[in-house]
């Protein structure tokens, strides 16, 4: 018998002696109660989300123009002295000329494949580490606690906002969600695009020493979002 | 499980008269509870998502292996593989075989409740591995050689001076990287990104994995948990069976509830749903990063006795620590008095179910049954009833103390006889007013001066109820 069946087998021979309460044999489907979900006007969407986030310390930035997300990422990557980004790829930003736009501006985007080679892995990946700067896109934001959501794929890389300091990240307005559980209803792709789905709410943060507020401990300490129409 | 020489009972003595722990307890537990109250009551449908929640894990446990299967083909259909493991020794010998045949040197962990249960590290150290705790609380506890205290703070038993030393002596820390917590966060960091970097393999636990689409979820703060499951190439993660939820949409209801029943955020900081390793097409790589390996070893170690038994309702627990800091014992005691890896009420229930009552009986002594843990429960679980349930157990397997067991023969002979009755509660209240000091026992013999060393006991009034009942009825 496979380790499998022998597993499972145990555990059919244990469930008839389970005590569960409340144990129904139907799934309970769908929860119905939340409160801060549907008709929210798409302004107060945005409101919410600016004070969650900033209330997490995170930024955010409303751009209306595509000179204006350039700048606000100037901005950003002047005040850290970077010339550098580790970024997702074109097709996932917006504006799609975005990535072209700031490569003609004197910023590289360095390549962030990693390698199958263990070896080459960890040489490419100490190499990263030294880039201060990490732009992606998203695919939602929740504004009942001010994350933001990023789906990873092709182009779509995890280490942009994970290994540097520093990540921005550009949202539509129109990604905006009320909560977690209205975006992952909208997004039934979001466990099959790629291997790893986030939700990220503001900058890294430990408390783990006597309870203080650390920011930054293994992720990005400072998060900006920004906002496109 | 290792089980230490010092018995209950003086690692409780141990812990009533440490100052600091004592400080450290009490401000980590007002602020979680505080902060637990505060986010649940600004969440309207709180009460209803905690009724849903519960549902869902009961639910759940009652199908547990069609969930288990369906997780299995799910993750496999994405590339993962899946590994099942009855005992420690099979999960251990599992993750060691995949770590030397991979030529695995350094390993980084997120924190996983798990796998301190399956003292894992020592496997992979005697396997000639190096082994890094990478949350800031286990690493402390890991340079300290000591066991985490709280599921969510895991180093709450410390101050800053302490891990200052600690840093000194372990890592060479300077003046100005110890200035301040800041300063000391910013040297963790340091060290434990180079240790990512060089990784061979990341281990982690899992909060919840999800049946329909083979995913696993990961809550952290810092961070940890995104970059061990995304700088090395071969990820392992580590699954209580008990851990699922059978839908992306119920993954939802926990996660509103999760972070607000255990620190009072209205969400942890990264929520990292993983499904399958990256993504390849014909064997190429698709996707600029992630592991190229993902293996999720299913553990039971002592769930399915659990399962099997009046217990079986302590697997709805999603492990947020509320019922910690709610527990007035624990509040007192912290988490090491519990010697265990789960502690506070859920872990008294807990650790005597996976490893047996004896000589885990103290436990669930170790509670008043107010209900704090059940009231606070994000999934209800009625704790008191089985800490009930395991005190008769003790009983009738005679694992109680012969004091105890004398002094309830005693009692139970008593109270069926109303004369013997009365004339002990007279004998009481005679030998209250001899020994008594204004009202109060200041010492009590034997063993109830485990009592009386930390605090008064009330004498018995003068008169008993009954008297006083009858003296009222004759006027």
């Amino acid at each position: 018998m496979s380790q499998r069946a022998a597993f499972l087998n145990r555990l059919r021979s244990r469930l008839p002696q389970a005590k569960l309460p409340e144990a129904d044999p139907n799934h309970p489907s769908s929860f119905r109660g939340y409160t801060f979900a549907a008709d929210i006007p798409p302004a107060d969407l945005v409101d919410r989300f600016t004070q969650e986030l900033n209330a997490l310390a995170g930024q955010v930035y409303s751009a209306k123009t595509s000179q204006e997300v350039t700048k606000i990422i100037r901005q950003i990557l002047n005040k850290h002295g970077a010339k550098q980004l580790i970024s997702w790829g074109s097709d996932w930003l917006e504006p799609r000329q975005l990535v072209a736009t700031l490569t003609a501006a004197g910023i590289e985007i360095v390549d962030s494949e990693l390698p199958v080679i263990a070896a080459d892995r960890k040489v490419k990946l100490t190499a990263l580490d030294k880039i201060k700067v990490g732009l992606t896109g998203a695919h939602g934001a929740l504004a009942d606690t001010g994350a933001i959501a990023l789906i990873s794929g092709p182009g779509r890389g995890r280490l942009a906002s994970l290994l540097p300091p520093v990540h921005i990240a550009i949202l539509p307005q129109q990604k905006l969600y009320p909560s977690l559980p209205a975006f992952l209803a909208a997004h039934h792709e979001a466990t099959t695009a790629g291997s790893n789905l986030v939700f990220i709410a503001g900058p890294s943060r430990t408390g783990d020493i006597e309870m203080t507020l650390t920011m930054g401990v293994h992720g990005p300490g400072e998060l900006y979002v920004i906002l496109t129409p | 499980m290792a089980v230490s020489n010092v018995t209950f009972y003086e690692r409780v003595e141990e812990a009533l008269h440490d100052r600091q722990l004592q400080t450290a307890l009490d401000i980590s537990t007002t602020r979680f509870t505080t902060g637990r109250q505060n986010a649940l009551a600004a969440l309207p449908e709180a009460e209803a998502l905690r009724d849903h929640a519960r549902r869902i894990r009961a639910h759940t446990i009652a199908h547990l292996d069609r969930y288990l299967a369906q997780f299995a083909d799910s993750v496999e259909r994405v590339g993962g593989q899946v590994h099942w493991a009855e005992t420690a020794a099979e999960a251990n010998q599992i993750v060691a075989e995949l770590a030397l045949s991979r030529n695995v040197k350094n390993v980084v962990k997120s924190k996983s409740m798990v796998s301190e249960e399956l003292h894992l590290n020592q496997t992979l150290e005697a396997n000639g591995m190096k082994v890094v705790e990478t949350d800031l609380g286990e690493y402390i506890a890991q340079l300290a050689g000591e066991k985490p205290s709280h599921i969510i703070a895991p180093v709450i038993h410390k101050t800053r001076q302490d891990v200052a030393d600690l840093f000194r002596r372990k890592l060479q820390a300077t003046d100005a990287d110890l200035a301040d917590v800041p300063h000391m966060t910013a040297l963790a960091r340091r060290v434990l990104r180079s240790e990512f970097l060089q990784a061979d393999m990341g281990i982690s636990g899992a909060n919840f994995a999800v049946a329909e689409t083979g995913s696993i979820c990961l809550v952290t703060n810092e961070g940890n948990g995104r970059l061990t499951t995304t700088t090395p190439r071969l990820h392992v993660a580590l699954l209580g069976m008990e851990r699922l939820v059978p839908t992306l949409e119920d993954l939802g209801v926990m996660l509103q509830i999760l972070a607000r029943s255990a620190t009072g955020q209205k969400t942890s900081v990264y929520t990292n749903i993983i499904t399958g390793p990256r993504r390849t097409t014909a064997g190429q790589p698709i996707e600029p990063d992630g592991p190229d390996e993902l293996h999720i070893v299913i553990i039971d170690n002592g769930r399915s006795q659990i399962l099997g038994s009046e217990l079986a309702e302590i697997l709805y627990c999603i492990r947020c620590g509320a019922c910690l800091n709610a527990c007035p014992v624990y509040q007192q005691i912290g988490g090491h008095a519990y010697n265990s890896v789960y502690q506070g009420p859920v872990g008294s229930v807990v650790t005597p179910g996976l490893y047996g009552l004896d000589p885990w009986h103290e436990l669930p002594q170790a509670s008043t049954l107010c209900g704090a843990c059940r009231e606070v429960c994000p999934v209800r679980i009625n704790i008191p009833r089985m800490l009930l349930k395991l005190r008769s157990e003790t009983a009738e397997a005679g694992l109680n103390p012969d004091w105890l067991k004398r002094g309830l023969r005693l009692y139970r002979q008593t109270v069926v006889r109303p004369g013997w009755y009365h004339l002990g509660g007279q004998l009481t209240s005679w030998l209250s007013r001899k020994i008594a000091d204004n009202g109060w026992f200041k010492k009590l013999p034997g063993p109830l001066s485990g009592w009386t060393d930390h605090r008064d006991f009330l004498a018995p009034a003068k008169k008993s109820f009954s008297q006083r009942w009858r003296e009222e009825r004759e006027q």
